[in-house]
């Protein structure tokens, strides 16, 4: 799926408090890509999926999903959060399915129960949780929680994989492990990628191309082309050119040694 | 499949001694009051407390055995009272809950009104209730229901609010209805919370339900302990007393019981 976005701008309006999230985003996605989002806390990366998810209007601007503007959810993208958010009185199984079950609800399914269940059955045997399928989540690490969040986030088959920070709360480990696992997934399933994080080595590992935002009022301030081979191995992260891509990223930011933050640079 | 993985699974699992532990939840209690009757024993022969005043232990356990039926009748009817008046009182708290949580106007208008309801004490409203209904079934159906009812709501506005707001974004993204969140969102996040607040409203229309017999006697263990009571009958009173905190205990646990089987997840 491509994706296309033109001009976003968001802007929070409470009865006390008026935010600017997000301010002139536009970039271009190409079909099957793996793009990251960095940037720092708070800078909007978070509304920024939820703008192209269609969960949020955005104020100016506009989001074209294959060419077609997005006016609201449409059932056809997988959502990965930074908690896994199981359903705890459901099992893994159940869990992988909730997906069917909301699309069913509305009509709006492409394909039969069975058909699903098929796919959920091998969708936790490529995530290597298949002996798992009964158990419940709280039997299970958070890792392999989140493991099963990225089964449910796939099981409509959606063209959109969104990922919000989604190994942000596990250790560097197994952060590293997930990684692997999740561009195992992905090389199986080539979908569209937007992956957002604030963990400069995870976006370059994974990535094709990493756009790098500002801090709030977020924009794009640039992006680095990830020009390491795929499919990327784990010895990578220990070559000098994993970590030319790394300092490049972090200048882009503007995090380099000794720089200063771009807000901060005095202005005459 | 990783060795973290079945690790992990592993240490979900029932450790030795569990077993033995299971028992011991039974046999400890029991023990305990053991010990404390044979102290009571012991105390009226230290201190020679005349029997209306302190009865030994042998005249409650005859009372117990010769009278245990009329107890027992009278505990049953008691709890007809305290069984209605938490259904109604856990109904209309669970669907108060729901419109209060959902509904701004109504949580604004009618919140406020539930609280002051709970927060005056029912003994303030026993006499009026008598007057409108007389002393029979219907007024003491509405202290227990008004004691029960109040907890229900309170928890289950908790369980409502507390779910994950990602999980519903999840929902809204597959374009699925608010009544679906509802259904197969809210509605089981927030069972533990309604459940514990519907086992904390069976205690208070347990407690609602003897008290209302003591205050107006009409029928039920609360009005026959009144009645022991002005024939200085106090061997009657320990023991309607210990009946009632059988039951109780019984209700309690098995509630309790209840909860943990529907809520295994939590």
């Amino acid at each position: 799926m491509g994706i296309k976005l033109d001009g976003l701008r968001k802007v929070f309006q409470t009865s006390d408090l008026t935010v600017e999230a997000v301010r002139d985003v536009s970039a271009e996605i190409q079909d099957h890509e793996f793009v990251s989002i960095i940037g720092p806390s708070g800078c909007g990366k978070s509304t920024l999926l939820r703008l192209v998810s269609g969960l949020l209007p955005p104020t100016e601007g506009t989001v074209y999903l294959d060419d077609v503007p997005v006016v609201g959810p449409a059932g056809n993208i997988g959502f990965v959060f930074q908690s896994p958010t199981l359903l705890k009185w459901r099992t893994v199984f159940k869990n992988v399915m909730f997906p069917y079950e909301v699309l069913a609800s509305q009509k709006n399914v492409s394909a039969s129960k069975a058909d699903f269940e098929t796919r959920a059955h091998e969708l936790l045997k490529m995530a290597g949780l298949d002996e798992f399928t009964d158990a419940y989540p709280k039997q299970l690490s958070g890792g392999m929680q989140q493991r099963v969040s990225i089964c449910r986030a796939l099981i409509h088959d959606p063209e959109l994989l969104l990922m919000d920070e989604p190994f942000g709360a596990l250790d560097e480990f197994t952060r590293e492990f997930m990684n692997e696992e999740l561009l195992r997934i992905w090389g199986e399933t080539k979908k569209t990628v937007i992956f957002v994080t604030h963990h400069i080595p995870e976006a370059v590992f994974l990535s094709d191309r990493i756009l790098v935002m500002s801090r709030r009022p977020g924009t794009i301030l640039g992006e680095v082309v990830v020009d390491l081979p795929r499919p990327r191995l784990p010895e990578m992260r220990e070559t000098v050119e994993f970590l030319e891509q790394v300092v490049a990223t972090r200048h882009l930011i503007g995090l380099g040694a000794g720089d200063v933050p771009p807000e901060e640079v005095p202005t005459l | 499949m990783t060795a973290t993985d079945v690790a992990q699974a592993e240490s979900a699992a029932p450790q030795i001694g569990e077993k033995s532990g299971r028992i011991r939840r039974f046999t400890d209690p029991l023990l305990f009051a053991a010990i404390l009757v044979f102290g009571w024993q012991v105390a009226i022969w230290v201190t020679g407390f005349h029997p209306v005043v302190l009865p030994p232990p042998s005249r409650v356990f005859d009372i117990l055995s010769n009278q245990g039926d009329f107890l027992v009748d009278n505990m049953l009817t008691t709890l007809w009272t305290i069984g209605w008046g938490f259904l109604i009182g856990g109904v209309f708290g669970l669907v108060s809950g729901i419109l209060i949580n959902y509904i701004p106007p109504v949580r604004r208008a009618i919140y406020p009104i539930l609280v002051a309801l709970y927060v005056i004490p029912k003994a303030v409203f026993i006499p009026l209730f008598i007057l409108w209904w007389g002393a029979g079934l219907q007024y003491k159906l509405w202290v227990t229901s008004l004691l029960a009812f109040f907890p229900v709501t309170e928890n289950t506005i908790t369980g409502l609010q507390g779910v994950d707001r990602e999980m519903v974004e999840l929902t809204q993204s597959l374009q699925g209805s608010q009544f679906f969140t509802f259904r197969k969102i809210s509605l089981p996040f927030a069972m533990p919370f309604v459940l514990a607040g519907l086992r904390i409203g069976l205690t208070e229309a347990f407690i609602g339900g003897v008290l209302s017999e003591i205050i107006v006697p009409s029928t039920g263990i609360g009005s026959r302990i009144v009645e022991a009571a002005a024939f200085s009958n106090t061997e009657f009173i320990i023991a309607a007393i210990m009946v009632v905190a059988a039951f109780g205990v019984v209700a309690y646990f098995g509630f309790l019981w209840l909860e943990r089987k529907i809520t295994f997840w939590y």
